[in-house]
């Protein structure tokens, strides 16, 4: 496996089209209902611990792409190589394809559920994972350039859906937000990392970078889009607070879709449940670009044929889906894939940074000595 | 095989052995001796015979009969377009293209005249494409005219128009024509290789040659346009596009094309551009509301009772209190009756086409409510939807979006607004997968090029007298500094007029 890839010029897509997959991996189905979580941790306070984790994000995210600006034109997979060699760097490569598995089943899992509380209790799990994989899998079949038009889409539904959240503006009580920094730091930082599950995936970049036609430009919108993310996540906890008491607050399984229940139009209302189906456009891209990495990965590593791998690996991931049976298995998966993605997200590329800045501070006094020697 | 070795005191019972050998079951094949030593032979039918006999036979029989020979004939005959020719086989090919054969007694070649006439209309209104402003006409079944209805409009030396042949048996003269300086030279190498690929007998019209220029077997949706009004060519030709001509159809291919290509009309330009902008406007909600209307009733009244408001929910459970069908088959029966409705128009002639038409909305319509089969209030859904889908300027276009359709009731009859999403999306990757020439089938969207969507689409007040809206001619490097496109190949169309 070379470390750099050199993919040809017609597979390859803008750094602007980061914008658009960044934001989809980061908002899924997370977004629905993280609130909950954070404000057991930092109480009405906890828009200052999302905007705490927003800021790591935005320093993670540089990290990320400092590490592959030095490697040039290379993904993760290739600088695992690099630094730790053939078969330590293989493992951990596919201890990374191994927590992508999770995740994409984590979406599936919660998407699916989702529906079934608020649309089609009846609903059978097999054919709606059915249904979400099978798109994953005609849009991951066609290509990066595809798979970059669908987060296109799914970009569009999230912040026009997030316009909605006007209408609890009307009803808000601001004093909800008062005092201001109450909690102490512990606090806000304990929220802050329960806003890391659903702020994690950003560093899905690290796989598309070899991708990207102008990587000088991808320090800049890998930085706007998280900023996007941000601006949203904060958007959407500022009017969750003044919405809801805490007390309320904390019974809402889905509070950001309890907020969309007063809308009302003369010809429409409920738009929670037009939603819920609308939002399969957010869910689905997210699920595409895991499936993506890992066939990518597998493809990599094994060399694997990336279209014959992308319908075996959707059939494996059909499956694990359908193991789990109920909400405590759920939210079981959802806690051990949290400590995870805060591990892979945020401290797992300090430690890659300070790696390759070590390894290759290294490598280029190695040779010095070499030749210290030889004379 | 030659003429002079032989002979023979008579010239046209000479050519009449010969070329009967040639062309055997051809009984149109016209052999006239002038005298003894001249003959003349064309296909009755093909030729022009006014020319024939002022231009060539009064000349003819004018002439000395020990005299005469070929570069005499050639000296004094007024017509343009004459060729020595001794082959006999290469004449019978001619003469089956409209040319008149004149032998000479004694002498190897004769004289190959092209007096070609092939029975054409004349050029009239466009009747499928119309428009209330603007120039009217339509191309006709003629090559050669319409290339010189094309010329009449663009007199730059930059419009190429290249000949092509199609089909080994029917050979099918096509011409391809492009403006020079604003085609995009990737286009043209598509369409070559694609022309180079075709291994057929022959094509019969331009609509099968479509569909063998484009490489998605399966695509639901046509990918490059047909039309026969040639101010809509034009505009593409300056826009940089490629136009296809094909010998005998009066609609031409413009590629490439991208998804709302099919939804503008050139009308909308030669309104001022408030007006156009609106009516492509209006044309996009008639779009949204032909695909989405229907589904959505369906998708209401099945499983999500509790999205319409009270007010609204009791008038519609009313109209539907005496009907037996579930939405779906209620829905699904009225669609296809207005199918129905519209196919038995289009093959009726018109004039009794339009009266079934009415006659079968009210009638049915009516009948259909009072005898409790369907509800007022879907009648007037689906009359809306089957309008937004009538805005559709493109006749193909409205084919494909009429199909869409029906996977969406039926799906929204299943599985509610997730069925709709599931369709919507399925339709949403299957159009980013297509391409057209080679360019994005969704183009000025994604990849977004806010320049091309603007010009394209919007109709701002500066764009509105400009053509230039499509990328053209490239320079390797010019991409870097168009970060909004995926193609590598595009320009800014303001650094290329600098050129």
């Amino acid at each position: 496996m070379d470390v750099r890839i050199k993919p040809r010029p017609n597979k390859m897509i803008q750094s602007f089209g980061l914008l658009f997959v960044i934001c989809n991996v980061q908002i899924g189905i997370g977004v629905f209902g993280f609130q909950r979580y954070i404000a057991r941790e930092a109480g009405h306070d906890a828009w200052i611990a999302v905007l705490l984790a927003g800021m790591f994000c935005h320093f993670s995210g540089w990290l990320i792409v400092s590490v592959l600006r030095r490697y040039e034109s290379a993904d993760l997979y290739g600088i695992h190589q690099d630094l730790f060699g053939r078969w330590v760097g293989g493992g951990l490569s596919i201890l990374m394809m191994l927590y992508y598995v999770i995740v994409t089943v984590t979406i599936l899992r919660t998407y699916i559920e989702a529906v079934q509380s608020w649309i089609f209790p009846e609903f059978p799990t097999w054919l709606l994972a059915f249904v979400l994989l099978f798109l994953s899998w005609y849009a991951g079949i066609s290509g990066l350039r595809v798979i970059v038009g669908v987060c296109f889409i799914g970009f569009f539904v999230m912040f026009a859906f997030s316009t909605l959240y006007y209408n609890p503006i009307q009803f808000a009580q601001w004093n909800r937000l008062l005092p201001i920094g109450e909690a102490t730091p512990y606090q806000l930082f304990n929220g802050a990392v329960a806003m890391g599950f659903t702020l994690s995936g950003f560093e899905i970049v690290s796989f598309l970078y070899p991708y990207l036609n102008d990587k000088d430009k991808s320090q800049k919108y890998m930085q706007i889009s998280l900023l996007l993310t941000n601006i949203l996540y904060l958007f959407v906890i500022l009017v969750t607070t003044i919405f809801f008491s805490q007390d309320q607050l904390l019974r809402t399984v889905w509070s950001s879709l309890n907020m969309l229940k007063i809308v009302k139009y003369p010809f429409l209302e409920r738009i929670e449940v037009l939603a819920m189906g609308v939002w399969m456009f957010a869910v689905v891209p997210g699920i595409i670009i895991l499936t993506w990495v890992i066939s990518r990965g597998l493809r990599r590593l094994f060399n694997f044929p990336h279209k014959k791998v992308l319908i075996v690996f959707s059939i494996f991931i059909y499956v694990v889906t359908l193991v789990f049976h109920n909400r405590e298995q759920i939210d079981m998966l959802n806690s051990l894939i949290s400590k995870a993605a805060l591990f892979i997200s945020f401290v797992y590329p300090l430690f890659l940074y300070v790696t390759v800045a070590v390894v290759w501070w290294w490598r280029q006094h190695k040779p010095k000595k070499g030749e210290d020697e030889l004379a | 095989m030659t003429v002079s070795n032989i002979k023979i005191s008579d010239m046209a019972a000479y050519l009449k052995v010969e070329l009967k050998k040639l062309l055997p079951n051809c009984s149109d094949l016209v052999i006239h001796g002038v005298n003894s030593s001249v003959a003349v032979c064309y296909i009755s039918g093909l030729i022009d015979t006014k020319v024939l006999s002022s231009s060539i036979l009064g000349v003819l029989t004018m002439m000395d009969e020990d005299e005469v020979n070929t570069e005499l004939i050639r000296q004094t005959i007024t017509i343009c377009e004459i060729e020595r020719e001794g082959n006999l086989d290469q004449v019978a090919l001619k003469l089956l293209q409209g040319h008149v054969y004149i032998a000479v007694m004694d002498e190897y070649e004769g004289l190959l005249c092209n007096i070609a006439h092939f029975p054409t209309r004349a050029i009239a209104a466009s009747e499928n494409e119309t428009v209330i402003f603007g120039p009217v006409l339509a191309f006709n079944e003629s090559l050669g005219e319409n290339i010189a209805v094309l010329r009449s409009y663009i007199k730059s030396p930059g419009l190429v128009v290249e000949p092509h042949i199609i089909g080994k048996k029917m050979e099918t003269r096509i011409q391809l024509t492009y403006m020079s300086e604003y085609v995009d030279e990737q286009y043209i190498k598509y369409v070559k290789s694609r022309l180079e690929q075709i291994k057929t007998d022959g094509l019969l019209g331009n609509a099968l040659l479509m569909q063998k220029l484009q490489n998605h077997p399966y695509a639901l949706f046509p990918l490059m346009t047909l039309t026969e009004r040639p101010d809509r060519t034009i505009q593409a030709l300056m826009e940089g596009k490629i136009v296809i001509f094909m010998e005998g159809d009066s609609h031409v291919i413009i590629g490439p094309s991208s998804f709302i290509d099919f939804f503008l009309s050139v009308e909308d330009r030669y309104m001022s551009w408030g007006t156009g902008l609106f009516i492509r406007m209006l044309r996009f909600i008639g779009l949204m509301m032909s695909v989405f209307l229907t589904p959505i009733y369906v998708a209401a009244l099945t499983f999500h009772y509790q999205m319409i408001p009270p007010a609204l929910i009791v008038s519609l459970i009313e109209t539907r209190s005496k009907v037996p069908f579930p939405p779906l088959l209620e829905t699904l029966m009225l669609e296809m009756t207005m199918e129905f409705l519209r196919e038995a128009g289009v093959r009726l002639p018109t004039k009794v086409g339009q009266t079934i038409g009415i006659v079968g909305g009210i009638v049915i319509g009516q009948a259909a409510v009072q005898a409790g089969f369907t509800s007022n209030i879907l009648i007037m859904l689906v009359a809306l939807a089957a309008l937004g889908s009538f805005t559709t300027p493109n006749y193909l276009m409205s084919g494909s979006i009429r199909l869409i359709r029906y996977p969406m009731i039926i799906m929204a009859g299943l599985w509610g607004v997730l069925g709709i999403v599931f369709v919507a999306m399925l339709i949403f990757i299957h159009l980013l997968r297509q391409t057209s020439l080679g360019r994005p089938y969704l183009f000025p969207l994604f990849p977004f090029r806010r320049k091309d969507l603007t010009v394209d689409m919007l109709l701002t007040p500066q764009s509105h007298y400009s053509y230039r809206g499509s990328p053209v001619q490239n320079s390797p490097n010019s991409s870097e500094n168009d970060h909004t496109s995926n193609r590598s190949s595009s320009k800014d169309p303001q650094s290329d007029s600098n050129q």
